[in-house]
């Protein structure tokens, strides 16, 4: 049976994928929008409560971090865990695509 | 310098309000979030930059050093601070630039969450006074019935039947007496009618945009 947290939203792919290095929030919206050539762009109040929510699922953790205005964020194993079950269910998804010539 | 009062039923008209003033050449400065007193200025020229401003809202506290990144996270995103506080209510950003986006969220389940939290403060504090008012009935200070029978609230003797200046004397001595009497009763009321209006106006701009998403 599918993982009743999947699909994850673009938003926190994104984010779980870029915190497999440790990034403060503003560092994460900067890295996501490079990585995505300018297409996702993340506010931050909605960066803000993403961190929150996956903290709370316990996805992503604190790290201790030298700017005291900062905190700074990286992923944990249930985060690499639920990661990777996603990008298999999206690759599933791409093969069922191709064969269908898309 | 303008000052305005003004109270709102909801985040969302509050913030288009706020946009509204903004956009005749003003840029506000300072809320009080107590007496509901909004504090523009002047934009200084007519090409300088006209801000948004939005609202984040919260019900729950922050530790000092978690309300600085909170506040950091925005700020490095564009967003100056008007006003806010690291115990909760309405957090208010305004735009630092035109570099700045225009809104502090960027999707519409992330833009629904305060207006949520608002809603469930407003069910809070309306629980909590109607819950006052109740007590007040149960200890017998005040009932329903006096609410409309303004003459319950005098509890002189005889009173209504005194004649010329002796009842004007006697009903204007007790007229703060019997206005104290009320006034937590009628505060409470108001109160609590209020906030069921906030849950009320709120709740639908959480119901309106989740349908407007589908």
């Amino acid at each position: 049976m599918r993982n009743k947290n999947l699909p994850l939203t673009e938003t926190v792919y994104y984010i779980l994928l870029v915190l497999n290095q440790p990034l403060h929030g503003y560092g994460a919206i900067q890295e996501i929008d490079r990585l995505s050539n300018g297409d996702v762009k993340i506010a931050a109040g909605t960066m803000y409560g993403a961190i929150e929510n996956l903290l709370k699922l316990r996805w992503i953790k604190e790290v201790p971090s030298q700017d005291k205005r900062r905190r700074v964020y990286q992923i944990t194993e249930d985060g690499k865990n639920i990661l990777g079950l996603e990008t298999q269910r999206m690759q599933q998804l791409v093969k069922v695509a191709n064969k269908f010539g898309y | 310098m303008m000052r305005k009062f003004k109270l709102f039923l909801s985040l969302n008209t509050e913030e288009k309000w706020i946009n509204l003033v903004q956009e005749t050449g003003y840029r506000l400065v300072k809320v009080n979030p107590f007496l509901h007193i909004y504090t523009f200025e002047n934009l200084n020229s007519k090409d300088d930059f006209n801000p948004y401003t939005r609202i984040d809202f919260h019900n729950e506290n922050m530790s000092t050093s978690k309300y600085l990144d909170y506040v950091t996270i925005f700020s490095d995103s564009g967003w100056k601070l008007v006003y806010g506080s690291r115990h909760g209510g309405a957090q208010y950003f305004q735009q630092k630039d035109a570099q700045s986006p225009r809104d502090i969220f960027s999707d519409p389940e992330s833009k629904n969450l305060p207006r949520k939290r608002f809603m469930n403060f407003a069910i809070t504090y309306a629980i909590l006074f109607f819950t006052d008012l109740f007590v007040f009935i149960q200890a017998g200070y005040f009932s329903w019935r006096n609410l409309f029978d303004l003459k319950s609230w005098y509890l002189t003797p005889g009173l209504w039947n005194m004649q010329g200046s002796t009842f004007w004397k006697a009903f204007l001595f007790e007229t703060p007496f019997a206005l104290l009497r009320s006034v937590f009763f009628l505060f409470f009321l108001a109160m609590g009618i209020y906030y069921i209006l906030k849950a009320i106006v709120n709740g639908n701009d959480v119901r309106d945009s989740a349908v407007n998403n589908k």
